[in-house]
């Protein structure tokens, strides 16, 4: 038994050895871009005129090289408003030039539980607490580790070693949803996103409600102009959404717009948008529907003014 | 609680290390492994602890009545057949009442007669199939007088719930294994580094091959109607390897565990892609399952001892309840009337043993052209009956078929590289290693001789899976 134990031991040493190093070569040297945006805007946020947040909705579909003034893409996948309004406030010291913040506000967005509170979604707390010096975690936490989330370290580690480029660009958008790559079978998987979209309650919508008027008061304070957008869908997502759960979420619209005399831009059931634009039933392609997206968008923020 | 999680890799060597060293008298021995897997079962749902528990209790207790009416065949048999129905009559009604009731409305619709579907939508608690097998091969052989009942309350409650195969198998026969509980275990330093070889082997399966080709897998069959059908070769193959992977990784892991607390399981897989017909795939794959088939139904229904129609008939029988055993769908029992007509031709033309014994290229280190035909065409036989049983509806599986067939054109699915390379890994391992129990156990001789050249191949197993592991699927055969 003593030899046995001493054996298993010696290999778990050399295991947990070589796990660490992976934890430092994944921290150090896989690009990310959590990493990436968090030194930009350390940098440059002084710069910045429109700046971008939300989900991957905006982190795909909004394009910040069309627009004229200096713009920044800030959104994240799955970002929801509480670290929207992390991000944002982040870099409040920096901000000389900030004008317009752009907030994506999606079917889901006031109902997908808190990272915290996900058995699945906790992993991209990870991604602030590591990368975007985002303390809302000890540092002691699961947060505070790749190694936590063994699927996305060990992908990591495999793409140190194969060399796998970045997807995103210089000013922060996601350029992997390529219309090259496209998913296929959008009738079926629109009808599933909505259904996997759609939430059994209501529990989380007090928080998140909570955090969309911190953004709005923030804005405010610093008369900042805040944009609401609702990005282009395929009609087999929106045309499965649970009515209650939409209708809700108009009206919380509703409600920031009255009190805080916000514009809403919502581009749901668009129909310039066609099928060449789209990656998946929810998403525009980062290079074709982004394009045309965000050339639309900053024709429609140039009208608001 | 998973075998490929966090929980499990703190829960391991714990229970490991109080069971050799704190409760190692053997009653205490026996009633910490219950609590171990009572614990590792109720992390999944600790209400259905009542169910293995009431499963557990009426086979015990069927097993002393079995004793205390010895030589009353009369009785022996009603409480035979009370504890069979009291089981199945649990499984029944978790697993297959909605489907039974969907089935008979929507015949009585096609007769034109009105009836209502009701259903009880319950959830199916993991592993039922398994451990309700388990406890009716204990009471059958008490029946049978293969093996006399136990007094041994915590021996038995260990025999139901040991946690290594309680949700996945293999299914144990009470011969073997309640014997292992009733005597006193011993720790063996050989068997112990063979149960961690197996545990390492059976990670790689689940975590590298099974979970890679489950992207691939996934993908194809979700959007069939629209992919050529050289991919959907592909996928059926990738289902192939991700059902192996998946399962045999269980069972592997499973018995590389049991070995450490000094406990031998029976094996569940043989090298089955290395048959060279289906006979010989189907005494290769579920070992468990398949033998426990035809010692408590095949055998008793005649077997194959009371002419060719009946033997047709009794394999008919096997392989649909096979089916149906996985799962309450119509896919399911396609699949098992699929493999029978695979069977049966085999059977008639007096060839089903043809391979009963052995490996394929045995002392050698080619296979013969005859034989690398004879693997493939059963492999692609019985991948086509994974596309069965992969499928959601049988109208499913049949367009995904037609389609492979119609749009087929050659293709090398390359964006797929770590789900191709670690099939033909897993391929080449078991290839050279057929004649051994599993991929990863050592000759004593040659190179792996040397500790260094161990540790090297170890450690090369653990980087395969720390780089290449994919996000993790559940482990397949849970929902049976």
């Amino acid at each position: 038994m003593r030899k046995f134990l001493i054996q298993c031991f010696k290999f778990g040493m050399l295991v947990a050895t070589t796990l660490a190093a992976g934890e430092y070569l994944v921290r150090t040297y896989v690009d990310n871009p959590y990493k990436f945006k968090h030194e930009w805007m350390s940098r440059n946020a002084g710069d910045v005129e429109i700046l971008v947040l939300g989900s991957s909705h905006t982190y795909y579909g909004i394009n910040p090289a069309l627009f004229d003034s200096k713009a920044f893409n800030l959104a994240n996948v799955s970002q929801i408003f509480h670290y929207d309004y992390v991000l944002l406030t982040q870099y409040a010291g920096l901000y000389d030039s900030l004008k317009t913040v752009i907030l994506p506000v999606s079917y889901f967005s006031f109902f997908d539980p808190e990272f915290e509170d996900s058995d699945t979604d906790w992993i991209y707390a990870v991604n602030y607490k590591i990368y975007m010096d985002v303390n809302e975690h000890s540092d002691f936490s699961k947060y505070n580790f790749e190694l936590s989330r063994p699927a996305i370290y060990s992908g990591k580690l495999s793409s140190l070693l194969s060399g796998k480029g970045l997807s995103y660009d210089s000013l922060g958008m996601g350029t992997d949803y390529l219309s090259g790559s496209k998913q296929i079978g959008w009738e079926e998987t629109g009808k599933q996103t909505a259904v996997r979209h759609t939430s059994a309650g209501h529990d989380a919508v007090e928080g998140h409600f909570r955090y969309a008027r911190k953004i709005a008061d923030f804005c405010r304070k610093r008369h900042l102009e805040l944009v609401l957008v609702t990005t282009p869908a395929w009609h087999s997502y929106y045309e499965n959404l649970d009515p209650i759960q939409a209708e809700m979420t108009d009206s919380l619209i509703g409600v920031l717009r009255d009190q805080y005399g916000l514009h809403y831009l919502d581009y749901m059931r668009d129909k310039r948008f066609t099928a060449d634009d789209f990656y998946d039933a929810d998403h525009l392609s980062s290079d074709v529907g982004a394009r045309k997206f965000t050339d639309i968008l900053i024709h429609d923020l140039s009208t608001l003014k | 609680m998973l075998f490929n999680s966090f929980e499990f890799l703190l829960f391991l060597p714990v229970v490991f290390l109080l069971y050799w060293k704190v409760f190692y008298r053997l009653r205490v021995q026996n009633l910490f492994v219950v609590a171990a897997s009572y614990l590792f079962y109720g992390w999944w749902n600790w209400r259905f602890l009542l169910l293995i528990a009431l499963t557990t209790v009426c086979s015990y207790a069927s097993g002393l009545l079995l004793e205390r009416f010895d030589g009353r065949d009369g009785l022996r048999k009603l409480v035979s057949i009370s504890n069979i129905v009291l089981n199945l009559g649990v499984l029944c009604i978790y697993k297959y009442f909605d489907f039974f009731s969907a089935s008979l409305s929507a015949m009585m619709a096609a007769l034109g007669i009105g009836l209502d579907k009701v259903t009880l939508d319950l959830i199916l608690p993991v592993g039922i199939s398994f451990y309700t097998f388990q406890a009716l091969s204990y009471t059958i052989d008490v029946y049978r007088g293969k093996i006399a009942p136990t007094h041994d309350v915590p021996a038995f409650f260990a025999y139901i719930s040991f946690f290594p195969q309680l949700v996945a198998g293999p299914i144990e026969r009470a011969t073997n294994l309640l014997p292992q509980f009733l005597g006193p275990r011993r720790f063996d330093y050989g068997q112990a580094v063979e149960g961690m070889r197996q545990i390492l082997w059976g990670l790689f399966k689940k975590m590298v091959v099974a979970d890679n080709c489950a992207e691939v897998v996934n993908y194809v069959f979700d959007g069939y109607q629209s992919i050529d059908g050289g991919m959907l070769v592909w996928g059926g193959v990738f289902f192939a390897f991700q059902i192996y992977g998946d399962f045999s990784g269980y069972s592997d892991i499973a018995i590389g565990t049991a070995r450490l607390f000094g406990i031998r399981l029976m094996r569940n897989f043989n090298f089955p892609y290395l048959s060279r017909d289906i006979a010989e795939f189907w005494r290769r794959w579920h070992i468990s399952l398949n033998t426990w088939f035809i010692d408590y139904i095949y055998i008793p229904l005649g077997g194959s001892r009371r002419g060719t129609a009946i033997a047709i008939r009794n394999v008919l029988v096997i392989f649909l309840l096979s089916g149906l055993w996985h799962g309450a769908d119509w896919t399911f029992v396609g699949w098992g009337a699929f493999n029978a007509l695979l069977f049966i031709p085999l059977l008639i033309a007096g060839k089903n043993r043809t391979h009963s014994s052995g490996v394929v290229a045995a002392g050698r280190v080619t296979p013969t052209l005859l034989e690398l035909l004879q693997i493939a065409v059963t492999f692609a036989f019985v991948t086509v009956g994974w596309i069965i049983f992969r499928s959601d509806t049988v109208s499913q599986a049949w367009g995904y078929i037609y389609r492979m067939f119609a749009e087929f054109e050659p293709v090398l699915p390359l964006m797929y590289k770590k789900a191709l390379v670690s099939v033909a890994i897993l391929m080449a391992v078991e290839w050279l290693q057929r004649e051994r129990e599993f991929g990863l156990q050592f000759p004593d001789k040659g190179l792996f001789r040397h500790k260094v050249v161990r540790w090297v191949v170890y450690y090369m197993v653990f980087l395969l899976i720390l780089v290449w592991s994919h996000s993790p699927e559940d482990f397949i055969y849970f929902q049976f």
